[in-house]
């Protein structure tokens, strides 16, 4: 077969391939070699591949069938088999461009220890959402065979679909109907795969029903195939039903606690695709010890945790929160520990004055050493620059002096602007 | 003759009823937003995608299917095929912008109502620019997936559009309150129509 005839769906594969790889080391976060931003990258590839692909597809079908149609009805060959002959020469080049993707990245993170593994059924059910694109093309170029419009015309469609599946208040599980897959992998999780696999399971039937039909509407066929039509709307109809079911939810948070832990005064544990952080880390907690050395802010031994999943540390230890392996990202870490377990927590309490939180939150940000409001940045009028910038200009000793006979009402949030230097 | 058939191969009236269409839309829609990536915080007011319509059935329709024939006639198209584009560009720029602007003082009482139909023009031009270029660079039957890409990579790789680095990329999302947007908009529909009725298009 001459590649030349089919040059658009060879085309479409190498563009597709391209896309789903730069959005998938999209969401890479700095410091970090994880497996679980890569599978986040292709997950929301899907967005952008599934209206390529279901324009490629269209584009793909409907020049074929331009010339075909007239052919099939006449051969004395059986249809299908022509069917499955050129559906095969000209959309498997698009089919198998998401597992190309996967196979290059799984190189470059063999290459690169990347940590982690991808969890399979997550890959089949992003695979499957793009052949349900491809499928929704190809349906629409047998029925539109030959239209100048029909690729954007079945791109646009899509994602017409994708904006309203995401953007109307939709329950989830009637949002994760739809086939592109938006969800984000985190290494702190467990998966269900039923969920992914009856998607998986929808999305192929439904794609393989559309198709079909939209063959039967060309060839008037009908009676044939009645059997593969009812068989593929009755698979449809129960994944969907599962899906539903799962209201969509694909995991849950779970702290597998494969720790390494580093340090003596201070012990951090990370887990061990974040290993590359102990050292910075332990780096960036010195000075801050220093400030809250004797109190009982002082920690000896920091896990991490997923704020917001609910794990809790194991006894004596202290939760640490990381998002990234960058200068940003530590001092971020710093900041959120003596926020959770500093004098921020008091001040949910109603009773509390704009004063007393904004007092609160210089003295969180002098601990820390990073600057998370933004108090330099605001008018040198303001008090609230005058008060930061008068317990930074405080000599160390002084100000961790002054922070211990405070400690109290600062932890109690009673802390007001005039009790600063 | 030869006009009236250039312009019925080249689907005026389809693409000029979608310009109508989706400016009724526009004027319906101009005070809802929409995430393209769910994952920011950043919403994108509808208005500012629905230009892609228009402007992806203006650009396929300028190719013509007979297009080999055409390259070999002994009168050459390009006036005609300038006139129709810069003709199409312009009412569609107006016409949108103008519903967009009604539909500010309609259901938003006028706030920002200069900014946000400047900028429902300006994506039209850049939209239709884009599709040209990538009409000369993928060949004419891809020349839809060029537009798609602007319209939906940027917001996963800069999920807050700023004046920085990203600025070009992230121009579909940007509001249009400041000059240079518009500037890169129209420069990149010029560039565009260079490109298409320049004598090496490929085909």
């Amino acid at each position: 077969m001459a590649i030349g005839r089919y040059r658009i769906s060879y085309m479409g594969a190498v563009l597709l391939t391209i896309v789903t790889l730069f959005m998938a080391f999209q969401p890479r976060r700095p410091g970090l070699n994880l497996w679980a931003d890569f599978v986040t990258g292709l997950s929301q590839s899907t967005v952008v591949t599934g209206p390529l692909a279901a324009g490629f597809a269209a584009i793909v079908v409907s020049s074929w069938t331009k010339s075909a149609t007239p052919r099939i009805r006449v051969a004395t060959k059986s249809g299908w088999l022509i069917l499955l002959r050129a559906l095969n020469a000209l959309l498997v080049p698009l089919l198998i461009s998401f597992p190309l993707s996967v196979f290059l990245v799984g190189i470059y993170s063999y290459l690169t220890g990347t940590y982690g593994a991808p969890h399979p059924p997550w890959l089949l059910c992003l695979w499957a959402c793009s052949i349900g694109a491809i499928g929704f093309g190809a349906s629409l170029g047998f029925v539109l065979a030959g239209r100048w419009y029909v690729a954007p015309l079945a791109s646009l469609l899509f994602l017409g679909g994708h904006i309203l599946a995401s953007s109307l208040d939709l329950k989830f599980g009637v949002r994760s109907l739809f086939p592109t897959v938006v969800n984000q992998d985190t290494e702190f999780a467990i998966y269900f795969s039923d969920t992914m696999l009856a998607q998986a399971a929808l999305f192929i039937s439904a794609s393989a029903l559309m198709v079909v039909l939209a063959f039967q509407s060309v060839t008037r066929k009908l009676a044939r195939s009645a059997l593969l039509t009812v068989l593929l709307l009755l698979v449809s109809i129960y994944s969907g039903a599962l899906v539903l079911n799962r209201n969509g939810q694909y995991l849950t948070g779970f702290n597998h606690r494969d720790f390494v832990c580093s340090g003596d005064e201070l012990v951090i544990c990370l887990n061990r695709g974040y290993a590359d952080g102990l050292h910075p880390l332990s780096e960036a907690f010195t000075a801050p010890m220093n400030r809250v050395d004797g109190t009982p802010l002082a920690p000896a031994l920091l896990e991490q945790n997923v704020q917001g999943v609910g794990d809790e540390p194991s006894q004596g230890a202290r939760s640490i929160y990381i998002e990234s392996i960058d200068e940003d990202g530590i001092s971020l870490a710093v900041y959120r520990y003596f926020e959770t377990y500093g004098g921020v927590t008091s001040c949910m309490d109603s009773t509390r004055t704009t004063e007393q939180v904004l007092a609160t939150l210089i003295v969180t940000g002098w601990l820390a050493g990073y600057d998370e409001v933004g108090f330099s940045e605001s008018p040198e009028s303001s008090i609230e620059w005058q008060k930061w910038n008068g317990l930074h200009e405080l000599s160390e000793h002084v100000a961790i002096d002054w922070f211990n006979t405070h400690y109290l009402e600062f932890m109690d949030c009673t802390l007001t602007l005039s009790d600063i230097p | 003759m030869i006009c009236r058939l250039f312009l019925r191969t080249r689907h005026i009236r389809l693409s000029l009823l979608t310009i109508g269409i989706v400016s009724i839309i526009v004027l319906f829609t101009s005070s809802l937003s929409v995430t393209v990536n769910p994952f920011s915080d950043f919403t994108i007011s509808i208005a500012l995608i629905l230009p892609i319509i228009p402007s992806l059935l203006i650009v396929v329709a300028c190719y013509s299917p007979s297009i080999r024939q055409e390259r070999t006639s002994a009168r050459p198209l390009w006036p005609l095929l300038l006139a129709l584009i810069v003709t199409q560009s312009l009412i569609g720029t107006v016409i949108l912008s103008a519903s967009m602007f009604a539909g500010s003082y309609s259901f938003l009482d006028g706030v920002d109502a200069w900014t946000f139909s400047s900028a429902v023009g300006r994506n039209f031009l850049a939209l239709v620019g884009c599709g040209f270029v990538s009409g000369f660079i993928l060949g004419p039957r891809l020349s839809w997936v060029g537009p798609l890409g602007w319209l939906l990579i940027p917001p996963y790789v800069f999920p807050q559009p700023s004046d920085d680095a990203s600025f070009f990329w992230s121009l579909i999302q940007q509001p249009g309150d400041c000059i240079q947007s518009h500037v890169l908009g129209a420069a990149t529909w010029l560039v565009g129509l260079i490109l298409f009725i320049s004598p090496v298009r490929r085909h």
